[in-house]
């Protein structure tokens, strides 16, 4: 065991026996989750479309069947023929990607060789790809957002380096907020099922940055848009 | 009309007022006696300490919080003065100054509790109604509030001046641009970063001048002092009054 | 990179007044500082009024930090093991030195993942972290030929202009288009242009470049979460993503200070910090790392370490100023500061400026830095913004009783200080001085007011008047008015 680690907490331990300037810490805290009331799901999924909408993201229903290929008319549009995808399993969308290949895109989104010269060459066929297809673990109305987690046939990079992200969710996602996922979730919104995977991302409309002049611009690093699909 | 029942206080006028505006503490003690209040003025009070404590010089601080402890500690009866920062300083400073002397914390306290500033007394604690204080006042003219940081923010009095202000019948108030903003004096501050606390002041008095205000009041003369002394500078007509010269009534 | 000098040189009251001389001249600095306090300042307030019980939310924050630092040696051991739990290390660095040395040697083992055949300088793709700013830590990387680049838009401006970030959460508060427009042409010879979305986008191409050579990515940590061992990242751009996904080791690194027990308490804090911050209900993106990329997985690093850098903190937490460590970083006390907003952050010439900044400075790095909170009215506006409600003037007043301790002020502060406390500890002396300056006063002065006063006085009237005393001062006319009543009764 390092030093270091040792002489700090030990320093903290003495500092806090002696120091007496912090406020106590009340015993009991004051409790101050909103957002956990479950509205009606028609109303959850409607303040979940204005929430993205207002921040420059896109909202769209679809019944499942037609869910290949509007997609594949979006890439169409898009002069698009690659994608940085979720695996089938990890879709709620049946067939999806068959739908995909069949009219002639073609579909990346294997793991990443952990070693080299394999991960950079994979690596760098990926940065050039334009659009990326995933589900979701959960959808947030009070904020728009998307809840992603990494995890088997999930690149991260699929919601990431892309332009343009489209994500699929079905109603059963939809939930009033984070507070209202930890809380009704169950497993999956547990601390087990976060520690377990490398990454949980809440994703909220496109990249955006305010660092010059606070001039609002979207699509910094990340996707510039954001398009989410709810299939029934 | 009924009033409160008789009641006493202590002024506390404060050094600034005492030495620089006596004009404000006579006005405030004819404004109490006109709400029915009788005011005793302990003649043994000095300087509440701030200048002290503000300058991190804590031990000289502490010696003459101990001076006003000894001085107001003679009667029970409530402590008022016409300083927004000179009452948070006892309210709120007192208790910092004596954190590590649980004795004088404990005096420090109870003191407080009794301690009020003059609009806060009139209002909230006396509970009279603006016009029973304010409607004698022969005042005249545009007026502009600007609340000064420690009576806003140190002791939370956030209406009862203008809603004073507002009752006097003279008075036509006008909105102050970013009134609640630092007017820039801070003690020392003005004098160690002189150039900054100017800049500051800059932007109070186009606030000032926007505001179309003849008169600028204030329930701190500390504010005021800063306040006047660039207005003057500025060649401006505008004048600082203290709230207890606009609302007392006439001598 | 950046060329500045040691941190503690020009810490004196004179340099201290020199910056802030120059930034009160500056128009560019001035305009700048007034659109940021306009626009933060009512954005956040906007948000707040829109947060269902935002004031409870507000105490359970503090509370939560407050929970946090008081076990804080239990939190940090829990926080600990979870991490390696989920496949990371855990480092513990004492001091700013330590902490550079641990990265050091982190990033050089980096080397043995590159591909074959790479032979250019080792490349760190960095995000936000304001703790690297604190230990200096890009140049101590680029001391050692390691390419270190800033991947924040604001933070990469900052970093070409050789400068650090001027403000916690907008590093280029400090500048115009006009200003980014003439660097970018002049670094990567773009055309004339102040079209914003122009520039960004060659940012992005930039940068793009640097995520995805990078043999590290360093990032900093808004909070740990002790329960789970997760890094939280609240961040809007997205580079902050891209330097924990793609290059093949993550180095986070974070004060010992910064974490919370458990996910529900996170939660909370994000009601918090992106409201007080930038007036969002939510950032863009909130990542939450829980260890390297899993076997089962199909992208992320290799591998994670998290950095736990005490630097000072273990010993404030002992002291007076304790409370500043609940601070979450959120910027709200500086875009509110009037002080702040007339002189923006490098006045302070510490990566801490603004209100908390003068605290956690002289909290951290000693009373060189005690001076810094001197420069405050004291105005509360920091207490009332502030999201855990830390009572900031209450500690910069601590830090003064400090920097007078240390016998720092000029003489004539403590020579005039004493004088005052003497006069004023006995009534007589009082009204006795009282006399003197009123004869004092009404010698200098014209008509009531004095236009000129010898130094140091003269700082106040080289901008202001000052009244002369009073020739019969208040409590000399409650005495002749006593005696008129006793007269009359
Ligand atoms: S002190 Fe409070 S307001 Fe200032 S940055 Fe820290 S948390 Fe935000």
């Amino acid at each position: 065991m390092p030093p270091s680690r040792n002489f700090i907490l030990g320093k903290i331990r003495q500092a806090l026996k002696t120091g007496s300037h912090l406020a106590p810490s009340p015993a009991v805290l004051p409790d101050a989750v909103s957002g956990l009331a479950q509205a009606d799901a028609a109303s959850q999924v409607s303040r979940f479309a204005t929430e993205l909408q207002t921040l420059g993201g896109s909202f769209q229903t679809l019944p499942q069947a037609q869910a290949g290929s509007w997609l594949a008319q979006c890439l169409q549009q898009r002069g698009v023929n690659e994608v940085l995808a979720w695996e089938q399993p990890a879709l709620p969308v049946p067939g999806l990607l068959d739908a995909l290949r069949e009219r002639g895109v073609k579909v990346v989104g294997e793991a990443l060789p952990a070693a080299e010269p394999g991960r950079s060459a994979m690596l760098a066929h990926w940065e050039t790809i334009k659009v990326g297809i995933t589900g979701v673990d959960a959808v947030f109305a009070e904020t728009g957002s998307l809840a992603l987690r990494a995890g088997p046939g999930r690149p991260r990079l699929a919601s990431l380096s892309v332009e343009t992200h489209v994500a699929f969710f079905t109603a059963d996602h939809v939930y009033a907020s984070w507070a209202a996922w930890l809380a009704r979730g169950g497993a999956a919104a547990s601390g087990e099922a976060l520690a377990a995977a490398s990454n949980l991302t809440l994703i909220t409309g496109p990249s955006r940055t305010a660092d010059i002049e606070m001039t609002l611009t979207v699509g910094v690093h990340g996707p510039r848009e954001v398009v989410a699909v709810l299939v029934t | 009309m009924p009033t409160a029942s008789p009641k006493r206080v202590q002024l506390f006028v404060t050094c600034i007022i005492d030495a620089l505006f006596p004009d404000v503490g006579e006005a405030a003690v004819r404004l109490l006696e006109h709400a029915g209040v009788e005011v005793d003025f302990p003649e043994a009070q000095t300087c509440c300490g701030q200048p002290g404590y503000n300058g991190g010089f804590r031990k000289e601080a502490r010696r003459l919080a101990l001076h006003f402890l000894d001085v107001f500690e003679r009667s029970a009866d409530p402590i008022v003065t016409p300083s927004g920062s000179c009452a948070a300083m006892i309210v709120h400073g007192y208790l910092d100054l004596f954190r590590d002397d649980p004795p004088n914390r404990a005096r420090a306290k109870a003191l407080a509790a009794r301690t009020f500033e003059l609009s806060q007394f009139l209002l909230d604690e006396l509970r009279l109604a603006p016009d029973q204080v304010a409607g004698a006042s022969p005042f005249r003219g545009r007026v502009a509030y600007h609340p000064s940081c420690h009576l806003l923010r140190g002791l939370g009095v956030r209406q009862a001046p203008e809603r004073l202000l507002a009752a006097v019948p003279g008075v036509e108030l006008r909105p102050l641009p970013q009134a609640a903003e630092c007017c820039g004096f801070g003690g020392l501050f003005a004098v160690k970063y002189g150039d900054l606390s100017a800049a500051m002041l800059d932007n109070k008095l186009a606030g000032v001048r926007a505001s179309d205000a003849e008169t600028l009041v204030s329930a701190d003369m500390s504010c005021l002092l800063h306040l006047q002394g660039g207005l003057r500078r500025d060649g401006s007509t505008v004048r600082c009054l203290h709230l207890a010269q606009v609302l007392a009534p006439a001598e | 990179m950046t060329t500045d000098p040691p941190r503690t040189a020009g810490q004196s009251h004179g340099a201290f007044k020199a910056r802030i001389a120059t930034a009160l001249r500056n128009p560019i600095l001035q305009v700048a500082l007034d659109r940021n306090h306009e626009r933060r300042v009512a954005g956040r307030d906007l948000a707040f009024a829109a947060l269902p019980a935002a004031e409870a939310t507000r105490d359970r924050g503090r509370a939560i930090r407050l929970e946090t630092l008081s076990h804080l040696d239990c939190y940090l051991e829990r926080f600990a093991a979870s991490v390696e739990r989920n496949g990371g290390r855990v480092h513990w660095a004492a001091d700013a030195a330590e902490a550079q040395q641990i990265i050091l040697d982190l990033v050089q083992a980096a080397a043995g993942r590159r591909p074959p055949g790479r032979t250019t300088p080792l490349l760190v793709a960095k995000s936000k972290s304001m703790m690297s700013e604190e230990i200096e830590l890009n140049h101590a990387l680029e001391a050692e030929g390691i390419r270190v680049v800033e991947t924040d838009l604001g933070e990469f401006i900052v970093q070409l202009r050789g400068e650090p970030p001027a403000h916690l959460i907008t590093p280029a508060v400090h500048l115009r288009r006009e200003e980014v427009s003439a660097l970018f042409a002049e670094r990567f010879g773009m055309a004339p242009t102040l079209d914003v979305a122009h520039m960004t986008a060659l940012a992005r191409a930039e940068l793009r470049r640097v995520f995805f050579s990078a043999d590290v990515g360093i990032s900093g940590v808004n909070f740990g979460v002790a329960e789970t061992g997760t890094l939280a990242l609240i961040t809007n751009e997205g580079n902050g993503r891209l330097c924990t996904t793609v290059p093949p080791v993550h180095i986070a690194l974070m004060g010992l200070e910064r974490l919370v027990p458990t996910l529900a308490d996170l939660e909370v804090m994000l009601r918090l910090l992106p409201r007080s911050a930038t007036a969002q209900k939510i950032t863009s993106y909130v990542s939450l790392l829980s260890g390297p990329r899993r076997a089962f997985e199909p992208d992320g690093p290799e591998e994670l370490h998290v950095v736990l850098v005490d630097n000072g903190r273990a010993r404030m937490l002992g002291g007076a100023l304790a409370e500043a460590l609940l601070c979450i970083r959120c910027g709200a006390c500086l875009n509110v500061c009037p002080v702040f907003t007339e002189i923006g952050g490098h006045a302070y010439g510490s990566p801490y400026g603004g209100p908390i900044g003068s605290v956690v400075s002289a909290g951290l790095f000693g009373s060189d830095f005690s001076e810094l909170a001197n420069a405050s009215t004291l105005c509360g506006a920091c207490r009332d913004i502030c999201p855990v409600r830390i009572d900031i003037p209450t500690m910069l007043l601590v830090v003064r009783g400090q920097h007078v301790a240390a016998g720092l002020p000029p003489a004539w502060l403590r020579l005039g200080l004493r004088a005052w406390e003497w006069v004023m500890a006995q009534p007589g002396r009082y009204r006795l001085a009282q006399r003197a300056a009123a004869l004092a006063t009404g010698l200098l002065g014209r008509g009531n007011w004095v236009r000129r006063l010898p130094p140091p006085l003269n700082a106040w009237t080289d901008r202001r008047d000052f009244p002369a005393f009073a020739a019969r001062p208040f409590r000399d006319r409650w005495k002749i008015r006593a005696a008129g009543k006793a007269k009359s009764d």
